[in-house]
């Protein structure tokens, strides 16, 4: 299966036609699909004709773009005009947006080929892509297991070699957590440093869209396609793309590289076995770990979990069966509204939206959103804190290799702990990705998650790609 | 579900242990102020295309059950 | 009209005021889409308008230049500000929540004066976005109860709003009545809006309270569908005494939003839902903070055109007439006050200057066709006596008709000449010699023989004799 970069240089040059990626591709999905299900919807047509109009320009020496001819697949919870769009959920089933996300159109410019929409976690809330109202998707390396959530259906579409890249998003880890159960890598950008424009929010002020790659080079070259500012997102950090691919070879001689002394409890020996082996690489190539302490990293799943919901009960509010998506008719409005989120929204959807209408309701405010907000402000102080001292911190990214199916679905709190390591940053708006590094006990890949400060994307991916060197 | 939810809401009360009278509350992960666009009109959606994607629709509008009570 | 001497055994009335004004940009208070009203339903729409899945609201800098105007103008203080959204259910709030200003508003702490110089404070002036527009179908009535269906258009979803909320310092219904037309004249004079209560850009919500002085404000009742000044004034009047006869009989005022039903002169309760009240606001996650800048605001300060108050005292001060009278409110009113100015400043005399142009001059909008050199010397013509009263209303008629003229050609084409005060005084003595009678029962006190005399006189000189001058020459003949 060929690299990002390799594709980009062989359509470009000539040498191979964008319409043989997409074709190798197709075929790869047409073998293995109907027992992974990493798609929604798999726009083989479309990808097609988008092939054949790269290789013409090609051909008669127009400009392509930084991805052209590269197959990629997107989370199905990010706009597409004119193609079906419908977050894994029954409530927006068949529904096609009017516009397109910025990132589609930055990777349409670009000259990306997109060849589906991937399955996911429900309205992106989950951590397994058991919540899909359309079924899950499997671990392609074992199918028996998830492949993480919620952006599973993207990590497993560059796991299975249907798609060269695919993007996904990242809330509490929705990128990172998969990426390291499916063997990939994942990233999740600085908040503001890629559009949301188009973006279906879950929490808006914890979402990023971000990158699935098979090699840290291909994550750094599509991440400087989608960053940059976007006047259509208010929260977009008014910078350009910063350059990544330029710092891959760096190496990480002199960096300063933390080790958190207090990380929180329940993570797997073996995970926490190949955790020490990334510090030794890293110290073989030249830089030094140092002790981190992030005394509130205990309380981020709550203050997470108060945060999220309440957010995500504001922004699912939308869906009433007025304007678009499905609609449950009833005699009255408020007898349609109730039909309609009822049978539309499934039971982890529900429960959030609960959580998140209690934590900021009258009276409550203060006791849950309020407090939860400056829990925010302690680990965000925590985080300050260290990085005066360190250029990027090491963490496992998920507690555990990819779990069985149906082994965590009983107990919403279980659950919710596969996030413990991937929610502090985006409680703090940092960047953090995940970069496979060997095995587990069980043969399952292991991920190792590299975090950095705001803006610290190059740091981050200096230490990433020496990881992968060593890896 | 009750239960769950209850479940969660006293695993919760962790952080109300926490002394947080003199910490800011924390809104906003990169810290902008004042964006803003001109007041420049821009093309509107095409209105069949959006209506075509509405559960009802009739004389250019979207189309809904009666409210009981008057809208306040 | 009405007053408080209306409410019996005491009880005051408190009213506090919410008006709504739509902002007049050219696109939307979040997004791009066109701000016009009678366009084709749903053809001003964008993903935010909608409250399409994945669309993101982006602040109009013209819409705050324009708030700030109104917050100054109203005397407020200019202040950092933020944005929260308001969380309910209903099918014209395509997102289900409203992007509104909570505890940290972009105006606070104004006020607008009113006629007798009784200052009403501006609690707050806010921006928010509008919602669309239902139209219902089925019921008989043509409101919702009972009805079978109704039909959205989102146009008007997310036109800029300013919602200025009044301080309860409002104490008769004339005061609310006044308020409401002195921030119209505001807002139309620094072009913010164009304030019309019969086209929904401004739009009032009335809260009406009664309470016996030296005790604590009473419940009020929140009052909607009020659709023009008149309406403010009755409604109003009709809430105060509900409530007060309502308390008298032993009953106990709820608090509740009513609606006023123009036709039958009423308020009636509104049925609401259950938990309409908790809007679970919570700042807008995908906003920033507005911190408009100093020299931003003291820009918009110092553009701000001279306020109608500030020009009604001037023009009163130049013509002698009451800042709060009727010809000052209504010159300034017509945007009539600079001629005044200009008509004076040709040598008119200042008080003729202001009533001529209150009362002729209703069709002539702000810049008249009259040269101000013309009206200025008729204004002078019937200082000096030279044309009567009743001449003058004439030649004011033709000047406007002419628009411009000689006056003096004028009067003597219309053979108006006044006598001067000699022949006036010969033609008196005719006349008292002629009634002998009439002048004996004047100078014993019989006032209305001196409509004989006036009258003999006016004959006899065919019409140039000053019936005023007559007058006081027979007053001072009789009082000697």
């Amino acid at each position: 299966m060929q690299k990002l970069v390799e594709i980009v240089a062989a359509v470009s040059s000539g040498s191979k036609t964008a319409i043989a990626v997409v074709e190798e591709h197709l075929a790869r999905i047409n073998e293995r699909e109907s027992e992974i299900h990493a798609f929604n919807l798999v726009t083989s047509d479309q990808a097609r004709k988008d092939a054949a109009k790269i290789d013409e320009d090609v051909k008669s020496g127009k400009a392509v773009g930084a991805l052209a001819g590269v197959p990629i697949a997107l989370k199905d919870n990010m706009c597409t005009r004119g193609v079906e769009t419908t977050c894994s959920s029954k409530i927006l089933q068949g529904w096609k947006p009017p516009y397109d996300a910025t990132v589609v159109t930055k990777l349409r410019n670009a000259g990306a080929v997109i060849v589906g929409k991937t399955n996911l976690d429900e309205f992106a809330m989950g951590s397994s892509t058991e919540n899909s109202a359309f079924g899950p998707t499997k671990n392609p390396l074992d199918v028996s297991r998830v492949p993480g959530g919620s952006s599973g259906g993207s990590a497993a579409a560059v796991s299975a070699g249907f798609a060269a890249a695919s993007l996904g998003s990242d809330t509490g880890g929705s990128i990172r957590q998969p990426a390291a159960l499916c063997g990939v890598v994942g990233v999740k950008p600085t908040y503001g440093a890629v559009s949301r424009y188009g973006l279906v929010a879950f929490a808006s002020s914890l979402d990023q869209i971000g990158p699935f790659t098979s090699d840290v080079r291909d994550a750094a070259t599509l991440l400087e396609v989608i960053s940059g500012h976007d006047p259509m997102d208010s929260t977009s950090i008014p910078q350009p793309a910063t350059s990544l691919v330029s710092v891959l070879d760096h190496g990480v001689k002199g960096m300063r590289i933390g080790r958190v002394t207090d990380l929180p409890e329940g993570c797997e020996p073996d995970v926490l076995a190949r955790l020490e082996a990334a510090f030794d690489a890293l110290r073989v190539a030249g830089a030094t770990v140092v002790d981190v302490k992030l005394p509130s990293l205990q309380y981020c799943l709550t203050a997470y979990y108060l945060i999220a919901p309440a957010e995500a009960s504001s922004n699912l509010a939308r869906y009433d069966g007025v304007r678009y998506g499905n609609r449950v008719d009833a005699a009255d409005l408020n007898a349609m509204y109730a039909a309609t989120r009822e049978s539309g929204f499934g039971e982890e959807v529900k429960r959030r939206i609960m959580l998140g209408t209690y934590a900021l309701s009258a009276g409550y405010f203060d006791a849950y959103y309020g407090k939860a907000l400056k829990v925010r402000r302690l680990i965000s102080d925590d985080f300050a804190r260290a990085y005066k001292d360190v250029d990027a911190i090491l963490t496992p990214t998920s507690p555990s290799t990819a779990f069985k199916f149906g082994s965590k679905t009983d107990n919403p709190l279980a659950m919710y702990l596969c996030d413990v390591f991937t929610i502090p940053t985006n409680l703090a708006g940092h960047p953090a990705m995940s970069v496979p590094f060997g095995v587990g006990s069980d043969s399952m890949p292991v991920g190792i998650q590299v975090l950095a400060t705001t803006m610290g994307e190059q740091a981050m991916f200096k230490v990433a790609a020496e990881l992968e060197r060593a890896s | 579900m009750t239960t769950q939810l209850v479940g969660m809401l006293e695993h919760f009360r962790d952080i109300d242990a926490l002394d947080l009278s003199d910490v800011e509350p924390m809104t906003q992960p990169y810290p902008l102020n004042n964006v803003m666009r001109e007041d420049v009109e821009a093309k509107s959606l095409d209105r069949q295309e959006v209506l075509d994607q509405a559960p009802a629709a009739e004389s250019g509008r979207f189309r809904v059950p009666p409210t009981i009570g008057f809208d306040v | 009209m009405s007053d408080n001497a209306a409410l019996p055994n005491g009880w005051q009335l408190v009213v506090g005021l919410e008006v709504h004004v739509e902002l007049a940009t050219k696109t939307k208070m979040f997004s791009a889409s066109a701000n016009r009203f009678g366009d084709e339903p749903n053809t001003n729409i964008d993903p935010v308008t909608l409250g399409l899945p994945g669309a993101l609201p982006v602040l109009n800098k013209h819409a705050i230049e324009l708030a700030m105007r109104i917050g100054l103008a109203l005397n407020c203080k200019v202040q950092p500000c933020t944005f929260h959204r308001k969380n309910y259910f209903y099918p014209d709030l395509p997102k289900a929540y409203q992007i509104t200003q909570y505890d940290h508003p972009l105006n606070v702490d104004g006020f607008l004066m009113l006629p007798g110089d009784v200052r009403i404070g501006v609690e707050r002036a806010h921006l928010e976005e509008d919602t669309g527009k239902s139209t219902h179908f089925g019921g008989s009535s043509g409101r919702i109860h009972g009805s079978d269906y109704s039909l959205l258009d989102y146009n008007r979803a997310g036109v800029p709003l300013v919602e200025i909320v009044s301080r309860p310092d409002i104490r008769t219904s004339e005061q609310a009545r006044q308020y409401v037309a002195e921030l119209r004249s505001i807002l139309l004079a620094v072009e913010a809006s164009d304030a019309k209560m019969e086209e929904g850009s401004m739009r009032c919500d009335v809260n009406v309270s009664v309470h016996k002085p030296g005790t604590e404000f009473g419940t009020r009742c929140e009052i909607k569908n009020v659709n023009s000044i008149r309406a403010v004034g009755r409604a109003i009047d009709y809430e105060a005494r509900r409530q007060v006869d309502l308390i008298e009989s032993g009953g106990t005022v709820r608090q509740e939003t009513r609606h006023w039903d123009d036709a039958s002169g009423r308020t009636e309760t509104l049925r609401t839902k259950e938990d309409a009240d908790d809007y679970r606001y919570f700042l807008e996650p995908d906003l920033v903070p507005l911190v408009p800048e100093q020299s931003w605001v003291d820009r918009v300060r110092d553009a701000l055109p001279v306020l109608p108050a500030a020009r009604r005292k001037a023009l009163a001060e130049l013509c002698g007439v009451d800042k709060d009278g009727e010809s000052a409110f209504v010159v300034v009113e017509r945007g009539q006050d600079d001629y005044v100015r200009e008509v004076v400043g040709c040598g008119g005399d200042p008080r003729r200057s202001v009533i001529y142009v209150q009362q002729a001059f209703a069709e002539q909008g702000s810049t008249p066709k009259v040269p101000a050199r013309d009206l200025a010397m008729l204004t002078l013509l019937e200082r000096d006596a030279k044309v009567t009263s009743t001449q003058a209303k004439t030649l004011l008629t033709d000047l406007i008709d002419a628009g411009g003229g000689d006056v003096v050609a004028m009067a003597a084409k219309r053979g108006f000449e006044t006598l001067d005060t000699g022949a006036l005084e010969s033609m008196v003595d005719a006349a008292i010699a002629a009634e002998p009678g009439a002048w004996q029962k004047y100078c014993a006190g019989e006032e209305k023989a001196l409509g004989a005399l006036v009258g003999a006189i006016m004959k006899s000189s065919k019409g140039k004799a000053d019936g005023k001058a007559v007058t006081a020459i027979l007053q001072s003949k009789r009082a000697k």
